[in-house]
């Protein structure tokens, strides 16, 4: 039998495509960690990621390739000392150059596939995006519809005003 | 984006900077809805008039169950004349400074700030800012000073820089009370609160801090200003009580003024308010002290601590306190005690800056004590007599433990896990750095417990006893110090006496010489600059 840093995995996309990857890449998904433990025999039955495509589940784990000596994230990784900083690594910085359709894509699967390295990365760089701009800006950028009246907008900047800025 | 489900925006905008939380508000409801909790989950407010509204607009408004956490900073303007107040125009403004032509509108709208500040009345501004207070239903750095400079180009990081070396007089009358004034609405408010059966507030940060307090006129006859500790009337007294009596978290922080005859009251007023909070499991305790220690203090030795009664209680003043940090000046035999009485809760002790009277009879009882889990101690001053030393009996002022019990060096270390009872012997208080400094003692590195056991077995103690003080080519010593380094983490040496003697100029040649272990070794950087070459070689120069 394989050593554990030698198994692979067969995972299958939302539109059926079968990948085959090493057990310590797929296991940066908690998702998968928790299906192999639970199925007990990896590499042999396929594992579905139901809501992931095959475009989507690729990219997702070229990013995991890349980390997948990283260390285990730990209890405080949450912490909001982590969430304030905006730092993205180079690496992942020149990964997350992509349309913003993927990067929506790639957050999401992030969080179904229970990547926080991932889905932080993401997250950090869609706020790097609005950082900076005005509301018509960000509207723009994002293709938020704006379903405020006028004086809604004009009470929301009054409000605004009570917080000091930081 | 607005694809994502909710619980994902909502990640995006934990990320979000606060200025662009206050943008995204504006973007749609989905949005405002994600982002309103989180721009004012916080406020901030000096003792401004213009503060005070804003708690006013926000504390009426639907937006005040957000409100979890209040900031209320106590910094006091100083009241500069127009030369003052340019001379100290901050340089990050300096360019709008030189081009703006309205400098007499920018000189004014500082000169409101201060009219504002002492115009604040405790029983109008004070009285509004209770009301408000109490609307804040689940009320459980210096932001604001971002604004106000911006309007008045000068804020705190300009008068806090000022020194005693440049004599300048700040103000026509200083009332150094307007702290108070701050601290005593917010202690009152709380009170009230409970009186009017709404949820108490359990955790405080309470600073009472005169940032220019360096910088006051003389007023008083002993040549100092006169602060005005708190002052409130008996029917204010039980509310503070009150509030105190319900937290369960307190950072207590206070920069000690120039009288100590007020600030002693101040320390009493305190201390009956800690007595009543029975509920206390965090307790930070600070107060900061003027650093000159030279003996020529208005009030001779007291130390302040006569003030602080329950230290000298024989019962348990604060029956579930799990967390104490300390930075207060106690005597060994008052601290000990008291500390025994909350062993069955105390779990973690924190002593910063504290002048100690007999440190050594404190440091080897406090496991003796207490159980703990953690311990953290730094920059204990010992003062009278108890040193057992003989080397160390002509010392005054002896302070141990400077480098912290989390310095990641043998005596240190060891230090920590005798105060956590992983080990029952103390090491030789000689072997502190800072003491070893004074006397010339050697560290006996030969008498220390394996502590990092993977490093200390390929230890070479025959390199310590093999080099050479007198040898005119030190280059072989450092070698020999940088392997110590490499291998045990030994830094507690003999480094500051290793080089005496040895010019500059060769050192310099020697540390060239070696600098590929220099390179191997920036890791322990700080350490080397500070410790192995006793600041004669600074960093550029090693690099």
């Amino acid at each position: 039998m394989a050593s554990e840093a030698e198994q692979t995995v067969k995972l299958v996309s939302s539109d059926n495509v079968e990948i085959v990857t090493e057990r310590k890449v797929a296991e940066r998904s908690m998702l998968i960690k928790n299906m192999i433990e639970d199925l007990g025999a990896p590499g042999e039955e396929p594992i579905p990621i139901m809501n992931v495509s095959e475009a989507v589940l690729r990219k997702v784990l070229e990013w995991c390739t890349h980390h997948k000596n990283d260390p285990a994230p730990s209890q405080d990784d949450d912490a909001d000392s982590r969430k304030k900083t905006t730092d993205i690594e180079d690496w992942d910085q020149k990964f997350m150059q992509v349309d913003q359709e993927m990067l929506f894509e790639i957050i999401l699967a992030a969080n179904y596939m229970d990547i926080k390295a991932l889905l932080d990365v993401g997250c950090k760089t869609v706020a790097n995006m609005i950082k900076g701009k005005s509301p018509e800006e960000i509207r723009k950028t994002f293709n938020i519809q704006n379903d405020f009246t006028p004086e809604e907008e004009d009470q929301i900047r009054r409000e605004n005003e009570w917080a000091e800025d930081r | 984006m607005d694809e994502l489900p909710n619980e994902l925006l909502a990640c995006i905008a934990e990320r979000c900077d606060f200025t662009s939380l206050k943008t995204s508000r504006l973007l749609n409801n989905k949005w405002h809805a994600i982002s309103t909790p989180l721009v004012f989950e916080h406020f901030y407010m000096g003792l401004f008039d213009h503060s005070l509204s804003k708690l006013e607009c926000l504390a009426s408004s639907s937006l005040a169950k957000h409100v979890k956490k209040l900031t209320f900073y106590c910094d006091v303007l100083p009241a500069y004349t127009r030369a003052d107040w340019e001379r100290e125009v901050d340089a990050r403004f300096g360019h709008l400074y030189h081009y703006k032509n309205d400098v007499d509108a920018e000189c004014q709208a500082y000169k409101d700030l201060v009219q504002e500040q002492q115009d604040w009345d405790h029983s109008q501004q004070g009285q509004k800012f209770q009301d408000c207070f109490l609307s804040l239903r689940n009320l459980t750095e210096w932001p604001i000073w971002r604004r106000l400079t911006e309007r008045c180009l000068v804020g705190p990081d300009q008068w806090k820089k000022r020194n005693h070396a440049q004599p300048f007089i700040l103000v026509d009358s200083l009332d150094s009370g307007v702290d108070a004034r701050a601290a005593l609405a917010l202690l009152e408010a709380m009170g009230e609160r409970v009186s009017r059966g709404l949820r108490p507030i359990t955790k405080l940060q309470l600073q009472l801090v005169c940032k220019n307090f360096y910088f006051m006129r003389p007023l008083g006859h002993d040549g100092w200003a006169q602060p005005v500790p708190l002052c409130y009337s008996n029917a204010v007294k039980p509310k503070i009580r009150t509030a105190f009596a319900n937290l369960t978290d307190l950072s207590l922080y206070v920069e000690a003024p120039f009288d100590w005859e007020h600030f002693g009251g101040i320390l009493a007023d305190f201390s009956e308010f800690l007595y009543v909070a029975k509920q206390l499991r965090s307790l930070r305790f600070w107060f900061e002290y003027l650093e000159d220690f030279s003996g020529n203090w208005p009030g001779g030795n007291r130390l302040y601590t006569d003030q602080i009664g329950f230290f000298s209680q024989n019962t348990v003043v604060w029956p579930k306190i799990e967390h104490l940090a300390l930075k207060v000046n106690i005597p060994s035999c008052k601290l000990l005690p008291f500390l025994k009485l909350h062993a069955s809760t105390l779990k973690s002790l924190e002593l910063r800056h504290m002048f100690v009277q007999d440190v050594p009879l404190l440091l080897e009882g406090i496991p003796g004590a207490l159980q703990l889990d953690h311990v953290y101690i730094q920059g204990l001053w010992h003062y009278g007599p108890g040193l057992p030393q003989e080397e160390l009996d002509d010392e005054t002022n002896v302070c141990f433990l400077s480098y912290s019990t989390d310095c990641d060096r043998v005596y240190e270390t060891w230090m920590k896990r005798y105060l956590l009872r992983h080990t029952p012997r103390m090491p030789d208080l000689r072997d502190d750095p800072l003491v070893r400094i004074k006397t010339g003692h050697g560290m006996n590195l030969v008498d220390y417990e394996p502590i990092f056991e993977d490093r200390t077995t390929h230890l070479d103690y025959s390199s310590v006893a093999s080099i050479d003080h007198e040898s005119p080519d030190p280059t072989e010593n450092i070698r020999r110090y940088l392997f110590l380094v490499l291998s045990s983490q030994a830094l507690c040496l003999q480094c500051d006496s290793a080089f005496a003697g040895v010019s500059k100029g060769k050192l310099l040649t020697a540390v060239k010489q070696v600098r590929f272990l220099l390179r191997d070794l920036l890791w322990v950087g700080g350490y080397l600059r500070h410790d192995l070459f006793g600041g004669v070689v600074e960093e550029d120069e090693y690099r």
